[in-house]
Formats: structure tokens, C-alpha cells, sequence
């Protein structure tokens, strides 16, 4: 830890956004923040970026994301990477297509990737490139509990996390009958925070 | 990385087909995803990329692609309708210009020889 040679090297933040408000927003106040964040406007190039050097974690903000997007979330798993969202589910996309994204509110971002990149390796590709070879889904990992405990100290509704739904009733439920099934009271609070 | 070297053709399957008939199976891979088309360029440089159809966010993809693989030679094919938007794109590896060139779809025999990637190319061929 602490060698700043490599800094650039596995503490990169990807930021999908066309926002640039939302790159401060990750970064914080705080100038001596563990990580750079690199803000990039289309899902390709974050995911061109991801393939180029594995971030620390990727944030994505939900309006860049279409139903053909969803590889690029795929593609951060694979590498065993935190995922956080900002914003409303787009249209064709359900809960189910962000199952294990970190919803989070713009405001407790840099608190979130804080204690994400301070819970890593200094070299975050060490704790990852297993999983990569493995090409297994990532277990709830510690990086996961890192971020809980970083939002504990903040704000534990700053945080919301899109369950897995259980296949036999994802199956037997009509899609979406209402907006009331697509978020819990607790993302809508969170989003509404977003929002102001 | 190995070498540069081969092609790589993110389009249709009409396209990808007439590519492979043109070039030998052999000489190319394919996709149509343009996400597994970026997985495909994680670990291999290419010496040429071809991208042929209306992905959305046509610029966001390019600059991908050059973000991949800095050395390749990659072309776009367009119709005549999205010429303009194409050309805005042609800068010969820039991040405004991610792309080295583009043709006119479908293609002529001119444009077919131009196309080749260069370790395809005959002499007679070289022109850059």
C-alpha cells in the first residue's frame, strides 16, 4: 500500500455518464481522494476502458444505459467488479437486468468509492484477476461489505442494491404490471435524493 | 498480445458472410455484438478492424475500438445516407477522429482492394 508509482495503475473510477457534474460528484472535495476517477460518455468506452485496465469499480449513470448495454455490466462481473448506478432504471430495462448494481445517490458517491478503493489492494488487479481467469460471477465480496460499512458511517439508505430475483418466480410473474414493483420504497428515497 | 495481425469484422451476418467469402474464413473473425467484438480485441492486436452497420453511438464505438487497438487500420462502411456522420470520424487515430478511413457499402472492387488489411495486401497493393 502506498506506493505511488502505481498509482495509476488499478485506482481508476469509470464514470458512464454525460454528466460532468457527476464526476465531481464521485471525486468529492476531498483532492487527496484514493482513486482517479475517468469519465467517458458512451458504454463502449467504458467498457473498452475496463478491458484496458481494470478499474477499481464502475459507475454508471443509468440514462447512458440501453437494453444493449447490458454486456457491459456482464463484462465488469466477469471481472469481479463493483457496479454503481445513479439515476431511474431506463425503459427496457427491469431490476432484474441490475441484479447486483449498487444504486446509489449522487451525494454519498465519494464516500461509497472511498472506502471501495481503500478496502483494495493497492494493486487492484491482485484480488481480481482470479475471477477473471475463472470467468466465475463474483461472490459477495469484500469489497461489497466495504462499501456497507464506508455507508454505515454516512447514510444506510444512501445505498440500495438490485436483488437477484428468484428464477421460478421471476418466471411464473407477468413483466412490470406496475412502477410500484420496479423499485422499493427505499431506491425511491434514494433516487429522489438523487434528484435534488 | 500476440502480433499484429488478421481481421476483424464487427457487422451483420450478410456482411460478416460476404467478408469471409471475399477473404477466406480463415483470414477474419466476426461478430455482430459489438461488446463481444471489444472482448475479442482485449488481448490481440489486429492489423485491421472493419465496422459496417448503424450501431448507435457509431462515435463512442470507434473511439473504443482505437482505445483497443492503437496500431490498427480501422474503416468504417456506411451507406450513403450516414457519409457525413462517418467523415467526421476520419482522423487517423485521434479521439475526434478515431477512424482511418471509410467506403461506401456495398462495396466496389476498388474499394475491396483498399479494404484488404495490409498483410493481405500484394505489392501492387501498398499504396500507403
Amino acid at each position: 500500500m502506498g506506493d505511488n508509482t502505481k498509482s495509476c495503475r488499478g485506482r481508476k473510477i469509470i464514470i458512464l455518464s454525460r454528466d460532468a457534474a457527476l464526476e465531481g460528484a464521485a471525486r468529492g472535495e476531498d483532492s487527496m481522494s484514493p482513486y482517479q476517477c475517468l469519465r467517458v460518455t458512451s458504454p463502449y468506452e467504458a467498457a473498452a476502458e475496463l478491458l484496458a485496465e481494470p478499474p477499481i469499480a464502475i459507475v454508471i449513470d443509468l440514462r447512458c444505459l440501453t437494453p444493449g448495454d447490458l454486456p457491459l455490466i456482464e463484462m465488469a462481473y466477469q471481472r469481479g467488479l463493483e457496479v454503481l448506478a445513479v439515476g431511474a432504471v431506463p425503459l427496457g430495462i427491469t431490476t432484474t437486468d441490475l441484479s447486483g448494481v449498487r444504486l446509489s445517490a449522487r451525494g454519498h458517491l465519494s464516500a461509497l468509492l472511498e472506502g471501495l478503493a481503500q478496502s483494495l489492494p493497492y494493486d487492484g488487479q491482485d484480488g481480481n484477476s482470479a475471477q477473471a481467469l475463472t470467468g466465475e460471477s463474483p461472490e459477495p465480496s469484500s469489497q461489497a461489505r466495504s462499501i456497507e460499512h464506508k455507508a454505515s458511517r454516512t447514510d444506510r439508505k444512501a445505498i440500495q442494491t438490485f436483488a437477484p430475483a428468484p428464477k421460478a418466480q421471476a418466471n411464473d410473474k407477468p413483466p412490470g404490471k406496475s412502477p410500484n414493483e420496479l423499485l422499493t420504497r427505499e431506491e425511491l428515497a434514494a433516487l429522489l435524493e438523487d434528484e435534488s | 498480445m500476440t502480433g499484429a495481425g488478421g481481421m476483424l469484422v464487427l457487422a451483420e451476418r450478410t456482411v460478416t458472410d460476404e467478408f469471409s467469402d471475399h477473404f477466406g474464413p480463415d483470414s477474419l473473425r466476426a461478430f455482430d455484438d459489438p461488446y463481444e467484438a471489444l472482448a475479442a480485441m482485449e488481448n490481440r492486436d489486429w492489423a485491421s478492424v472493419v465496422i459496417a452497420g448503424s450501431y448507435v453511438g457509431l462515435r463512442g464505438l470507434c473511439r473504443a475500438v482505437r482505445r483497443l487497438q492503437r496500431n490498427a487500420r480501422i474503416v468504417v462502411l456506411c451507406g450513403p445516407a450516414a457519409e457525413s456522420e462517418v467523415l467526421a470520424l476520419v482522423g487517423g487515430a485521434s479521439d475526434e477522429g478515431p477512424i482511418d478511413d471509410y467506403f461506401i457499402y456495398p462495396l466496389t472492387a476498388a474499394d475491396w482492394r483498399k479494404v484488404t488489411p495490409v498483410d493481405h495486401r500484394d505489392d501492387s497493393n501498398q499504396e500507403e
